[in-house]
């Protein structure tokens, strides 16, 4: 048994190179980057237009958009003689 | 009396009557604000296009639009621009300097006119450059020889190429008159290729917060005439008879035409 390495822990690595000491907090580091790298596009898209929402949102509240783009229907232009 | 129909005027001293054109036909190029006046006016005015001043919410092909009063005019453009949050002193529109106009008046119907006589704009230019030759025909005539012609604007009174509104009674519209590239001013007759047509709403500025779209409202009611040039035989429109005015013997063909006046429009906000 002398001389065991767990194979896990052995592997783990850090910005100063191997150790076999697991940095501390780095699980939940490494859950918010496996989920960042493994999620679907669809997801991306999902979290961008969140982002895009509440942006669009507080522009709106903040008075910084017209009523056309928060309400993000098509400005129109009419002519006519009379 | 339809529109143009002349039975019931009894004062035809004057030598233009105003009209309605039936056909009033622009194309337009370009349609933006400024917060600034967009015509630098001094001894040579020209086109005062600042980027950070001026917003074009559309600028394309030349899209043909029917404004006679009679018509449908265009309930939309394609490729509009949203506009961004800003307030805005001045509209403006950029339109071809070609006009394809078609129009009617009728005298007649009274012992002072004489006989009745109609005169068509006849699709053809006239004698006159740029201004529509005239067909005559009685009453009972073929309607369907009716025909467009082309106007074109080949400069303002006293050979200039700027226009102020104030002295026609519309002191909020401008216009100057491009050359081919469409940004510098014309500076003879054949260079007239577009006209910058300029609406100041300085007393109630266009804000793009509230707006949802614009209204472009362009007059064309009574914005036509029928011209007669003098010398004449009488002083009425008694002569305005077939043989006073096409027999070249009498020496007055093409003493009548069809002549369009400036460009005036307005343009309001509608709002959400």
């Amino acid at each position: 048994m002398s001389g065991y390495v767990p194979r896990r822990v052995s592997r783990t690595r850090t910005a100063m190179g191997t150790t076999d000491q697991r940095p501390l907090g780095s699980g939940s580091v490494m859950l918010g980057l496996v989920g960042g790298i493994g999620g679907s596009s669809w997801s991306r898209r999902v979290n961008k237009r969140r982002a895009y929402t509440s942006m669009l949102k507080k522009n709106c509240a903040q008075g910084n958009l017209t009523k056309v783009q928060c309400a993000t229907v098509s400005f129109s232009i009419n002519i006519s003689g009379e | 009396m339809s529109i143009n129909d002349f039975t019931d005027i009894q004062d035809l001293s004057t030598n233009q009557i105003p009209i309605t054109p039936s056909i009033y036909d622009i194309s337009i190029c370009e349609i933006g604000v400024s917060k600034i006046n967009p015509i630098f006016q001094n001894s040579d005015p020209s086109w005062n296009k600042i980027n950070s001043e001026t917003f074009v919410l559309w600028s394309g092909q030349d899209t043909k639009i029917d404004i006679s009063p009679s018509a449908s005019g265009l309930s939309n453009l394609n490729g509009i621009k949203t506009p961004t949050t800003g307030i805005y002193n001045y509209s403006y529109i950029v339109l071809r300097n070609t006009i394809d106009i078609k129009a009617q008046a009728t005298f007649g119907g009274s012992s002072l006119l004489g006989p009745n006589v109609t005169y068509y704009t006849s699709g053809t230019a006239g004698n006159m450059t740029d201004q529509g030759s005239v067909k005559i025909e009685d009453c009972s005539g073929a309607f369907s020889s009716h025909g467009k012609f082309t106007y074109k604007i080949q400069n303002f009174d006293s050979n200039t190429f700027y226009f102020h509104g104030g002295g026609d009674g519309y002191p909020r519209v401008q216009g100057l008159l491009l050359a081919n590239d469409k940004k510098t001013s014309s500076n003879n007759d054949s260079e007239s290729t577009y006209i910058l047509a300029v609406f100041d709403c300085s007393d109630n500025p266009i804000n793009f917060s509230n707006a949802s779209g614009l209204n472009i409202k362009i007059l064309t009611k009574n914005r036509l005439s029928i011209k007669r040039q003098l010398p004449l035989p009488n002083s009425d429109w008694t002569d305005a008879s077939y043989n006073n005015f096409t027999d070249d013997s009498a020496g007055f063909q093409n003493t009548v035409h069809f002549e369009t006046m400036p460009f005036v429009f307005r343009i309001t906000t509608t709002n959400i």
